[in-house]
């Protein structure tokens, strides 16, 4: 079907294009249209034609054959040779169905911040068994995603965070840092929704906290990744020895400088990671005991404290219970470079000290990578 | 020997990788262990295994009664240890050559012998047929009581 105007001939769909690109534009949000994530609007219109009632071709002026009403070069011709003929005159509307979808693409975006960790039972990430069975309560993954994929309407949202930490491990201090990539967003927040969305999240799980949450650029986002094997990370942690510890092995851990330790994949994991053994340093070491009122507060956490071997108990463990603070280079199992692995992580603690030793509790400290880049 | 699983965190046994060490009613443990070899023949080194992948390409595929090692004693004798499970070898404790009296003093822990996986499909019935610490003790003690051995 062509689009007659004066003298000029135009295909009906450039002509519908023009007269509907125009209209669109007007009703679309310039806010968004603007914003650098907005990639294009796809309009999708079927015109189809149930009826063609072309027989008025076949009389005067016209004459097409009507054997030939299907061949649209005849019917040019035939157009073209009663030059003069008001057109118009002899158009008749035919029967048709639309049929439209309107398709919005738009480029993920990214949002920076860091997290934090209190809970010795969640997940960094959601954790399922066999597909169906959840193992814990929820993830710091859940917590985040979860307002903002209500808010947002997206299709998805992906985290990804430098490093991990194990479930019983706390994530304190500045906190990790992490980016989200939001993919077929529904809207794009303003700097002010986000900080509501933020605080949104932070009121999700009391043991989850989010910080610094801001938009980052595609860019950008290389650098959490980067550091997740060189940065360094500082931990704290409880290690219990085997047999008491003196004064003087104590300084001599805390010496400890840029120790280089070779470990091998460590057992908890070498099921689903490949063996290896890999160079990881300890940049710096720092302990120390657990004092008497400390020992007792744990002590009583495990029995009574009208219990009679009650100060057995704390006389026992009294120079067997140290605090230390690890700063390593990112990648580090600390763990195993407390209990050893087996003789899988030489040097460790164990050896260190001349004795077994066991971690109690761990707690990553700080992440230190300078993240989110400040907004532009 | 006996085997020992491995469990995860929370004492689901998700992980299901099996470190075989020796039992502790093992006549080793009554001498001196002077050497251990995982040169099992010409052919067969264990030591040279060269593993890599999360599918653990290069492992060997190992039966109960496939050989693991052998273990040379101060007074001549030697013994030879078995895999005991069904599964892929992926690693032995390579020091177990240059410190041997691992074996015997810290036979449950630095003196481990190897780590196998049992395929997936075999994990259940791998782990089956072997008897948890307390079972085996128990199995043990009537066995000696008949026999009238201590």
């Amino acid at each position: 079907p062509l689009l007659i105007g004066q003298g000029a001939m135009l295909p009906f769909k450039d002509a519908l294009k023009w007269l509907l690109s125009n209209q669109l534009e007007g009703k679309l949000d310039k806010r968004q249209v603007r914003h650098p994530t907005f990639k294009d609007v796809t309009v999708d219109i079927r015109l189809r034609f149930t009826t063609s009632d072309l027989t008025w071709l076949t009389e005067p002026p016209f004459n097409v054959n009507p054997n030939e009403l299907h061949r649209t070069v005849k019917i040019l011709q035939a157009i073209n040779h009663s030059n003069g003929t008001n057109l118009r005159s002899y158009l008749r509307s035919p029967g048709y169905t639309l049929i439209t979808s309107i398709s919005i693409c738009r480029e993920p975006f990214y949002l920076g911040g860091r997290y934090c960790k209190l809970s010795r039972r969640i997940s960094q990430t959601p954790w399922f068994v066999d597909d169906d069975k959840q193992m814990v309560d929820t993830s710091v993954e859940e917590v985040i995603t979860g307002p903002l994929q209500r808010y947002l309407g997206t299709d998805d949202i992906r985290m990804h965070a430098s490093g991990r930490e194990d479930i019983d491990v706390r994530m304190l201090g500045n906190g990790r840092p992490f980016y989200l990539q939001v993919t077929g967003s529904r809207k794009i927040p303003t700097a002010t929704k986000l900080s509501e969305l933020q605080d949104e999240i932070n009121k999700v799980h009391e043991c989850v906290t989010i910080h610094s949450l801001r938009f980052v650029t595609q860019n950008d986002t290389d650098q959490v990744k980067n550091a997740q094997d060189s940065k360094e990370k500082e931990y704290q942690c409880v290690i219990k020895t085997e047999t008491p510890i003196t004064e003087d092995q104590l300084q001599q851990l805390n010496s400890t400088r840029n120790l280089v330790l070779e470990q091998k994949t460590p057992l908890r994991v070498l099921h689903r990671r490949s063996p290896l053994t890999r160079p990881k340093t300890i940049v710096s070491l720092s302990c120390r005991f657990l004092t008497e009122s400390e020992i007792r507060t744990a002590v009583a956490q495990t029995t009574d404290t009208t219990n009679e071997d009650f100060e057995q108990m704390v006389k026992d463990n009294s120079h067997r219970l140290l605090v230390a603070h690890i700063t390593s280079e990112g990648g580090t199992y600390i763990k195993e470079f407390v209990h050893g692995d087996f003789g899988r992580t030489v040097p460790n603690v164990g050896t260190l000290l001349g004795t077994s030793c066991d971690i109690l509790q761990l707690d990553v400290a700080g992440v230190s990578l300078p993240w989110p880049p400040p907004s532009s | 020997a006996v085997v020992s699983t491995q469990s995860g965190h929370y004492g689901r046994d998700h992980n299901k990788l099996c470190l075989i060490m020796l039992s502790d009613r093992h006549p080793l443990l009554k001498k001196r262990v002077v050497s251990v070899s995982y040169k099992i023949n010409e052919n067969c080194d264990f030591t040279k295994l060269n593993v890599s992948g999360k599918k653990k390409r290069g492992s060997q595929f190992m039966g109960p009664t496939s050989r693991l090692c052998h273990v040379t004693c101060e007074d001549g004798s030697v013994f030879t240890l078995y895999a005991c499970v069904r599964g892929k070898l992926i690693e032995v404790n390579t020091n177990l050559m240059t410190q041997p009296h691992l074996l015997t003093s810290k036979c449950f822990s630095e003196g481990y012998l190897a780590v196998i996986q049992p395929k997936k499909e075999d994990e259940k019935a791998a782990l089956e047929h072997l008897l948890l610490p307390d079972t085996y003790k128990e199995i043990r003690e009537k066995v000696e009581k008949t026999l009238d051995l201590t």
